[in-house]
């Protein structure tokens, strides 16, 4: 047992973190605080309520007893507040236990409190745990690090997959997250207002490999579709090599954007995002391929549209989305794009987001994967014989090279274009115009 | 109050758990295999208990061997039509477009029949049979003959009772040695009774009470968590009709109730040696025998030498007795398709049956086994335990030669406060239970 004074350092430090911290003292707490054996605490605790009930102070003091007794053969332990204790204890056969469990100013309104007043800190070793109980186990010993480690090479073997991190088929603008900004990116889906902003910052993020399974899988089969986009590859090079410039080119990009878009339509919802991206490539393909036919494009501008990848997804799909729903502005824009130098804004615009589409497909890391330019020739409903260009899928590492012999093929005589301008279109007329439309009478 | 230190007793522990742990797990059978080998194994065994009982008098018979008026003994496994219970088939079947029925406390009426089958063929039982007792899946014996009418009349049953107990260990005696069983602990259920699980943890480690309490703790020798360590609320069973895009970013619930599990085990392992058992809830398999506890659950209370992970059923022998118990599926589950009431009159049934779980595969989730029936109890317990029932109760059972069981319903801790503690000497056992003065519920 503590000497005199010991015990009266003791009872100062219960004085001061009742009156002077203003907390809870049970004696386990001040067990683990002072690290002495938790009987002692009790009798510590003990020995200061003795000492208030001396000086009769008011009664702004709580205390809470912990009450053991056998109820018939059951054992049974109550927490009680120090104005139910006799009712309490009457409620015992035989009473075994009775100590102070804790002391505070004001009264306890929830016993629940007592419980976070216990815990002093994490306890990470046996020692902490259960130093200073009354019963020590002298069994309980750490594992040696050799059967830690047995255990877990038998269980590594068993299960290798998991571990490892999900597949890096993702698309640009997850690629272009870093992990930390997945939170960033999350926030974007649910607040239209500043995703703008957000995708400018995130798209300089450099590219990581973490992604979302789940949109990985909502790619994979967009992939799986088959469906092709020029530049993709390279572009996405061109993202990550460029990356200083590319803040620059953003912020331009987007101000061109909105000229042609309506603000309305960049508060489009995120669901709308996703589902649209889908469709459009399905739909828009042929009709992508005839824009960039159409207009003889420069390296350099190839370049400025590698830059642009990096701008927002959004607004592409809106405007496809626009255009889808209300075929006559995708007619509008098809007969524009060929004509006019002039309307340069709008037509690049498009690109790019053509670009990012294309990155955005292209599992950034998997170099192997990447387009070719095949023909195809076929008969138009209109009996032309039309010959197109059309990007496919292929295995092989050949992204750099594929480069040039792009930009040939975009220069294609304009006459082509238009049979393929014609064969797209059809399957956007037949398309339902709006949901009405069905009803109307014909 | 002094400053004592008991050393907390040891005592000799084997687990004989080896049955229940699936070494290759091939899920494609199907579960005829399970009951074909049941069958083969009770015959020899009710061969032997018919002959104790009733000697050589009448003939054995199969099914179709059967004579109409003959008196003779026939084995086969129960089948038990229940008109209540839900059944797929008759879901699909049925056009009506109604809204399914709220699910029912119980699949038992008035109008349940019993049948038995053997290998061949089923038989219609009538007469001296008190069909609310029974339950698919049980093997017995019966004493009786086929009438006209191609019922089967029976006048006696006799199931396969206890196997006898061939070599009690020598017990040392000498000194008191208690187990301590708790089980449902429901972490993440949302009102959690976080208090009382400490004090349960103090009490145990002994840290609450006077010296005399201490020493009664100190001789604790181990705990056995017997499942539901984790709430249902843990389970998210909407995650698979979700997209995923959706709930990336969702944190499981169960994570935050596996940290907090891992923390009250390290400071129990700490003083004490735990057994964890997954439950019904728990991130184990969902079939019976579930499997312990992956340790990375648990990576805290993983270092230390007195955590032990366990399968679901768990049988040890501690100190010179047999442990055995489940979490509690196979008692609940037996209550919901029979006219028993307590989960000890169950228990009682799952032991003179001989088989821990005879609704599995049937109504409760089972692994397919194609050659073995590891829930056919091989030897008698001691003590036999089930874990998450309503209220405590505990009963001495004696099997037909006399060896007596020790029989105990767990409540849930998170409900009642309450944990039990067995002594391995006499038997005998009585509860712990901790609570407030704010609360009278936990009055025991």
């Amino acid at each position: 047992m503590a000497d005199s004074s010991e015990m009266n350092n003791l009872l100062e430090n219960v004085e001061q973190l009742i009156n002077d911290e203003n907390r809870i003292v049970t004696y386990e707490f001040l067990s683990q605080t002072c690290g002495i054996h938790v009987n002692l605490a009790k009798t510590v605790l003990g020995k200061y309520v003795d000492n208030l009930k001396k000086k009769v102070q008011d009664s702004s003091y709580q205390i809470v007893y912990s009450l053991g007794g056998y109820i018939g053969k059951n054992l049974k332990f109550l927490l009680v507040r120090d104005i139910n204790l006799e009712e309490a204890k009457s409620k015992f056969e035989k009473i075994i236990s009775l100590h102070i469990y804790s002391i505070q100013k004001g009264k306890l309104e929830k016993f629940g409190v007592l419980y976070n007043s216990n815990i002093t800190e994490i306890k990470k070793s046996i020692q902490q745990c259960s130093g200073q109980a009354a019963i020590q186990c002298p069994a309980a010993k750490l594992k040696s690090p050799a059967e830690l480690a047995s255990s877990n090479v038998t269980e590594v073997q068993k299960n290798p997959e998991p571990v490892k991190p999900p597949p890096s088929t993702l698309k640009k603008e997850e690629t272009s997250l870093d992990s930390t900004s997945l939170k960033t990116e999350d926030a974007e889906h649910t607040t239209q207002g500043k995703a703008t902003a957000k995708e400018k910052t995130s798209s300089k993020l450099p590219a990581t490999k973490g992604g979302k399974p789940a949109i990985a899988a909502f790619f994979a089969t967009q992939q799986a579709i088959g469906r092709v986009n020029p530049v993709k590859e390279p572009a996405e090079k061109k993202v990550v090599d460029e990356e200083p410039k590319k803040s620059v080119t953003h912020k331009r990009l987007i101000r061109q954007s909105s000229d042609d878009e309506s603000e309305n339509e960049n508060k489009d919802t995120n669901s709308e995002k996703v589902k649209p991206t889908k469709r459009f490539k399905l739909a828009e393909e042929p009709l992508k391929s005839h824009e960039t036919k159409a207009k003889s494009k420069k390296p350099q501008k190839k370049a400025k549209q590698s830059k642009l990848s990096g701008k927002t997804q959004r607004k592409r799909i809106q405007q496809f989305s626009d255009s889808e729903s209300n075929s006559d502005e995708e007619e509008e824009v098809i007969l524009s794009s060929p004509e006019v130098p002039p309307q340069m804004p709008a037509p690049m615009s498009e690109d790019d987001e053509d670009v990012l589409n294309a990155t955005v497909v292209e599992p950034k890391n998997n170099n192997k994967r990447s387009r070719k330019l095949v023909a195809k020739t076929f008969m138009d409903k209109d009996g032309y014989v039309v010959t197109t260009k059309e990007y496919e899928t292929c295995e092989e590492n050949e992204a750099n090279e594929n480069s040039t012999p792009k930009e040939k093929t975009e220069e294609i005589p304009e006459i082509e274009t238009k049979p393929s301008v014609k064969h797209p279109s059809p399957p956007g007329k037949t398309k339902q115009k709006s949901i009405t439309s069905f009803f109307t009478r014909k | 109050m002094e400053a004592v230190r008991y050393e907390r007793k040891e005592l000799d522990y084997e687990d004989l758990s080896s049955t229940f742990k699936l070494v290759n797990r091939d899920f494609n059978r199907q579960y005829a295999g399970i009951y074909a080998v049941r069958l083969t194994k009770f015959r020899t065994l009710l061969e032997e208990r018919v002959e104790k009982k009733w000697g050589k008098q009448y003939p054995i018979k199969k099914l179709v061997d059967l004579v109409p008026n003959e008196k003779v003994f026939v084995f086969g496994t129960i089948y038990k039509q229940q008109e209540l219970k839900p059944s797929i088939l008759r879901e699909v079947s049925d056009e009506h477009q109604v809204l399914p029925l709220p699910p029912k406390a119980r699949y038992v009426s008035g109008t349940d029949i019993l049948i038995l089958e053997d290998e061949l063929q089923r038989i219609l039982l009538v007469g001296n049979t008190n069909v609310g007792e029974f339950v698919t899946g049980v093997v017995i014996a019966l004493l009786g003959h086929e009438d006209d009418s191609g019922k089967f009349i029976v006048e006696d049953i006799c199931p396969a009772d206890m196997p006898v107990v061939v070599n009690s260990p020598k017990i040392d005696f000498s000194t008191p040695r208690f187990i301590a069983l708790i089980s449902g602990l429901d972490l993440g259920s949302g009102n959690d009774s976080y208090l009382l699980m400490q004090e349960m943890i103090f009490t145990l480690m002994g840290k609450t009470g006077t010296p005399e309490v201490q020493e009664i703790m100190s001789k604790v020798s181990r705990l056995i968590i017997a499942g539901n360590s984790l709430s249902s609320a843990t389970q998210d069973r909407h995650i698979l009709d979700k997209a995923k895009y959706l709930m990336r970013n969702n944190m499981v619930a169960s994570i935050e109730a596996v940290q907090q599990l891992d923390d009250i085990i390290f400071q129990l392992a700490s003083s004490i040696t735990v057994d964890v058992m997954p439950g019904a809830h728990d991130p184990a398999n969902f079939v019976l025998p579930q499997q312990p506890l992956h340790h990375c659950l648990l990576p805290q209370s993983y270092q230390l030498s007195t955590f032990h992970t366990v399968s679901n059923p768990y049988n040890c022998r501690i100190g010179g007795r047999i442990v055995m118990g489940n979490s509690g599926q196979p008692v609940l589950d037996i209550l919901m398709n029979s006219s028993l009431e307590h989960p000890l009159d169950a228990m009682e049934k799952t032991l003179e049956w001989r088989h821990m779980c005879p609704t599995a595969p049937d109504t409760l989730g089972c692994y397919p086994y194609d050659d073995d029936d590891p829930f056919i109890f091989n030897t008698c317990p001691d003590i036999y335990f089930a874990g998450n029932q309503e209220s405590f109760g505990d009963r001495l059972w004696q099997s037909a030669d006399g060896h007596p069981v020790r029989l105990i319903s767990l409540p849930r801790f998170s409900e009642s406060g309450t944990i039990v503690i067995v002594d391995a000497n006499t038997l005998e056992c009585f509860t712990l239970s901790f609570g407030t003065d704010e609360d009278s519920g936990v009055d025991h």
